[in-house]
């Protein structure tokens, strides 16, 4: 599961940057509206799964290392 | 009706029982918000029409806007947590405003980035440094990332709860220059499209609904995001405590 969350964000993070080069790049930027609207909801979405992704990893760690600190002053005890 | 508000304010202040009733609240956040961004992006890329003035591009509204109003909203909620957690000394207001910064960044980041993304196809110009609009974005960012860094720098959380605090209510005074911006000064960005004198700027509601919808969706995540990080950051201050202890041995390592 967190290999495919990894590599959806790698393939979102590798689209991302082809359109905004693409935008860059464009000669006519009138011409291609779509390539900035994908930028721009691809990043968006980016952002919001990356910003999930935190605070799960976090919190994760965080009652881990409680309950290891916990864990060894209950056994020291 | 009171009585009931009354007893949930104090059940929810108290660090133990917002621990344990904040997954059901997340959860009914989380659902309808996803949902209702799904909904208003779909609608807003696929059915909505195309603008007379802007044509395809008025579609990077359905992400933009509700990226600059969170960024502001995060930085309000914020601030008030903050005030209320000096006034009344209320510890899980400060885990909240503590919680907000680093959603308030993202959503600042992402609102500066995709209206770049945006300037450039419609101004031609990634960025414009004299905007107002664009500035006073920029300088909430930096405001975002001051609030962190100071954070940060005090190990003591009282102390650096206090410092924080200050620093938030002194920035929020750059909100209204944010969301006035573009009628006190001369600027490129455009006015408002929704808090508009008269009415909507935008009249068809197969435009606007998808907006409105994408802006009540990301705001229920946002909440789901800020109820998130705040019950890890109870965690991290109650640490020690009977409760936490209990809680720790009692689900064998599912917090």
């Amino acid at each position: 599961m967190n290999k495919a969350i990894l590599v959806g964000f790698i393939a979102g993070i590798a689209f991302f940057v082809r359109q905004i080069v693409k935008a860059i790049y464009l000669e006519v930027p009138t011409e291609s509206p779509w390539t900035y609207i994908s930028a721009c909801v691809i990043l968006t979405a980016l952002v919001v799964a990356f910003i999930e992704w935190h605070a799960r990893r976090h919190h994760r760690n965080i009652c881990r290392d409680i309950e290891v600190r916990v864990k060894a002053v209950e056994e020291r005890l | 009706m009171w009585t009931f508000l009354k007893k949930l304010y104090h059940q929810l202040a108290s660090p133990p029982h917002f621990y344990r009733l904040s997954p059901t609240f997340i959860l009914w956040l989380a659902v309808p918000g996803y949902l209702l961004i799904l909904y208003g992006t779909i609608a807003g890329l696929v059915y909505a029409p195309v603008d007379i003035v802007q044509g395809e591009r008025f579609r990077m509204i359905y992400v933009h806007v509700p990226a600059a109003y969170l960024s502001m909203m995060a930085y309000m909620i914020m601030a008030i947590a903050g005030g209320i957690g000096l006034i009344w000394r209320l510890k899980l207001a400060h885990a909240v405003a503590a919680s907000a910064a680093p959603i308030g960044m993202a959503f600042t980041f992402l609102a500066l980035a995709t209206g770049s993304i945006w300037g450039a196809s419609t101004w031609g110009t990634w960025w414009e440094w004299a905007d107002p609009r664009l500035m006073s974005e920029l300088v909430l960012l930096f405001l975002f990332i001051g609030y962190m860094a100071l954070r940060g720098a005090i190990d003591d959380t009282t102390r650096a709860d206090k410092a924080s605090a200050v620093l938030a209510m002194v920035g929020a005074v750059n909100i209204p220059i944010i969301h006035y911006s573009v009628e006190w000064w001369t600027s490129l960005h455009q006015g408002s499209t929704l808090l508009k004198e008269g009415g909507s700027g935008m009249q068809d509601t197969a435009q606007l609904y998808p907006l409105l919808a994408v802006i009540f969706g990301f705001t229920f995540a946002f909440g789901a995001m800020l109820l998130r990080r705040a019950r890890t950051e109870v965690l991290i201050r109650e640490r020690r405590t009977r409760w936490v202890k209990e809680l720790v041995l009692s689900n064998e390592g599912d917090l």
